[in-house]
């Protein structure tokens, strides 16, 4: 197995050196001067207990969905967010004919132009942070068949 | 599925969403003690989670 040697600087000012594996694993083995080391880090015996208390969690009936439909409760407010993001443009226009008809000046311009563009990055980051789905989402199984190519 | 389709990363992902674990000093000397590890659901996670 490949690894790569890595320097730790530890709090107490020594230079530890240990390696990393390919799983990404690190084990430090520590120098302190006196030639006793003070650092050991194995991360296999956590990582076992944690991967067992998280299958434990999502293995339970219900929970997968239920964890991945908190996003999707979220549908009707979202789709009003849609809705006013259409209209910023065409508000944005309006503005502009106004201005050209000369009803309006150019400070209540800018300040119309200023609104809406705001409110268009808003929506715009609130949206794109909605589309993130669940991480659970690949554990579905409708997800699952379909990117496996199964039929349920 | 867990250990033959999910990546490292996909993992690290769902552990995040569903986990947090604190792993705290511990006077033994060793790194690893079940003892010294928090295991708790995340706040997005007790909310669905009965």
């Amino acid at each position: 197995m490949r690894r790569r040697r890595v320097v730790i600087t530890g709090g107490s000012g020594n230079v530890d050196t240990g390696d990393i594996n390919q799983a990404g694993r690190l084990r430090a083995n520590a120098d302190t001067g006196s030639g006793q080391g003070h650092v050991t880090r194995a991360a296999d015996a956590l990582d076992v207990l944690v991967a067992g208390a998280l299958l434990e969690v999502i293995s339970r009936p219900g929970v997968i969905e239920a964890m991945c439909n908190v996003v999707d409760s979220d549908d009707a407010e979202l789709a009003a967010l849609r809705a006013e993001r259409a209209t910023i443009r065409p508000r944005l226009n309006k503005a502009a004919k106004r201005y050209r008809a000369g009803e309006i000046d150019d400070e209540q311009l800018a300040i119309i132009s200023k609104g809406l563009r705001q409110r268009d990055n808003e929506i715009t980051a609130i949206l794109t942070a909605a589309n993130m789905r669940s991480p659970l989402d690949v554990l579905r199984a409708p997800t699952r068949s379909s990117r496996c190519g199964m039929t349920s | 599925m867990w250990d033959d389709e999910l990546t490292m990363g996909q993992k690290r992902a769902i552990l995040a969403e569903v986990l947090t674990v604190t792993v705290k000093p511990t006077t033994s000397g060793r790194y690893f003690d079940s003892d010294a590890v928090d295991v708790e659901l995340t706040y997005r996670a007790r909310s669905v989670i009965r």
